[in-house]
């Protein structure tokens, strides 16, 4: 696949979509926590790939190099909205999906959940995004951060300590430790 | 060692006497344990959410970008003006958005699924497919299926059956067909119907798989073409009411049976090629909900090569 996006193949970067869109997506979420500022960056990292993608000599997986990409894209937008001084969402739209209840709890939750992330320092949040959200394992989280084992591995830590007393304080976890 | 020093070494990993002190710290500390509890248990919440589902009008926007590209090349190749080019972009837009909203209210008269629904179910077939792919051909490993889109997999024992069925195919598309369960032997994740089509489903779970419950369907579809769905009016199997979709794109005509409230294919029935082509095989499905598939179901060996990844 990646020698036919090389080669500019409209069908491959169709392929390319599939496989890599949601996570892109789900990753611009839970990051920026804004689900329609998430569709324009994910377009925005998609094609990057996709332009840039001769320049991929495959050191690393695709997968790792796509989250890089999608990783500086939001950065950028975070920064831009902090220096335009944009107020962070409102609470997410929580309506839930027209499916079943455990469907829409589960979505409700999910919501709640990235809105309490939005509180973690930038850092953690990329952290715990890439490896308990995005399912990355220690290293290759690090290896996407470029960021040391040992760093990331606390950030995650220190990261999910803060988000469960944020869950805690919003009554989404019951402290029953 | 104070409680700091001690959960940083413990998380991160320290050499093994600063590694035991630390560990001895957490054990007799009430605060580290409480505090290393809650890490954890968060990190479990985290690690069941669903993933926030792709919208389908942002995918059909990237699916354009290649033809959109070509059409700018081709505009600049034939020295057609900007303005030429953006007044054909609109005409085709509006073509487009009127056929769109015409098969958008055919659908919604033939039955209660949105269109919404129809088009996310066919994004995730491909999901799917790509999965199947991913497994065995790009880099030969177990993993893609462990970070589906559903990440209950992940750390849990799981193991893949996978077979080619019916057990006699009657065509070539049926042959293709792939029937794979990914779980223990208490639960099953993901699944498609296996040789005597049956599928058991996790408990609680079985209402929020509509992803997955038109995947087999799309892969009735010839390769290469695009599947597609049309909801094509009621009816009732084994007494529950089922919403009929039917599934077009190659010269095989599929139509499933849907169940209206659980969302789950009671039945596939597939016809002739041609206008009223004669049914060539109907597949029922039983499902068992909650129950527990018999033991020896999950035995399966990996194909020579491939690498399982077990992350207990």
């Amino acid at each position: 696949m990646i020698r036919r996006l090389q080669d500019g193949q409209g069908d491959a970067f169709e392929q390319f979509i599939r496989l890599y869109g949601p996570r892109v997506y789900d990753l611009h979420c839970w990051l920026c926590g804004d689900q329609t500022a998430a569709e324009d960056l994910t377009q925005e990292t998609l094609i990057a790939v996709w332009r840039d993608i001769r320049t991929f000599r495959g050191e690393s997986r695709l997968f790792t190099w796509v989250h890089q990409v999608a990783r500086n894209i939001a950065l950028r937008h975070l920064q831009r909205k902090r220096q335009e001084g944009i107020p962070l969402e409102e609470a997410a739209d929580l309506a839930a999906p027209d499916d079943t209840a455990a469907l829409a709890q589960r979505a409700l939750l999910r919501d709640q959940v990235r809105q309490a992330l939005q509180l973690l320092p930038l850092a953690q949040r990329e952290a715990v995004a890439l490896h308990c959200l995005q399912g990355l394992s220690h290293s290759e989280a690090a290896k996407a951060l470029g960021r040391p084992l040992g760093t990331v591995k606390w950030q995650i830590a220190q990261g999910l300590h803060v988000l469960r007393k944020a869950l805690l304080c919003v009554g989404v976890v019951q402290d029953e430790l | 060692m104070n409680c700091e020093e001690a959960r940083e070494r413990v998380v991160v990993g320290a050499g093994l006497l600063r590694g035991r002190r630390a560990r001895a710290h957490v054990r007799q500390c009430p605060d580290c344990a409480v505090w290393l509890a809650g890490v954890r248990e968060t990190e479990r919440l985290l690690e069941a959410l669903p993933s926030h589902p792709m919208p389908s009008a942002l995918e059909q926007r990237l699916r354009d970008v290649p033809q959109a590209r070509d059409m700018r090349r081709a505009g600049q190749r034939k020295g057609i003006s900007m303005k030429k080019l953006v007044v054909g972009v609109v005409c085709v837009a509006v073509v487009a958005g009127i056929a769109f909203a015409g098969f958008f209210v055919q659908s919604s008269r033939g039955g209660g699924v949105a269109w919404a629904e129809i088009v996310n179910a066919l994004r995730n077939v491909n999901t799917v497919h790509m999965v199947g792919e991913t497994f065995g051909k790009e880099n030969n490993t177990l993993a893609p299926l462990s970070t589906h889109k559903d990440k209950w997999i992940r750390r849990e024992p799981f193991a893949v059956y996978e077979a080619v069925s019916p057990v006699n195919p009657k065509t070539p598309e049926q042959a293709t067909l792939r029937y794979i369960f990914a779980g223990n032997n208490e639960k099953v994740y993901w699944y498609f119907p296996d040789r005597g089509n049956r599928a058991w489903i996790a408990k609680g779970l079985s209402t929020s798989f509509m992803d997955d419950v038109l995947a087999p369907l799309a892969l009735t579809a010839p390769a290469g073409s695009e599947p597609r769905f049309k909801v094509t009016g009621k009816s009732q199997v084994d007494g529950r009411k089922v919403i009929l979709v039917e599934v077009s794109g190659g010269q095989m005509r599929t139509v499933a049976a849907v169940d209206a409230e659980t969302k789950l294919t009671l039945r596939v029935t597939q016809f002739a090629p041609g206008a009223g082509g004669k049914e060539i095989e109907a597949t029922r499905l039983r499902f068992e909900y909650n129950g527990t598939p018999p033991q020896g179901i999950f035995d399966w060996t990996p194909p020579a090569g491939a690498t399982v990844v077990d992350r207990r």
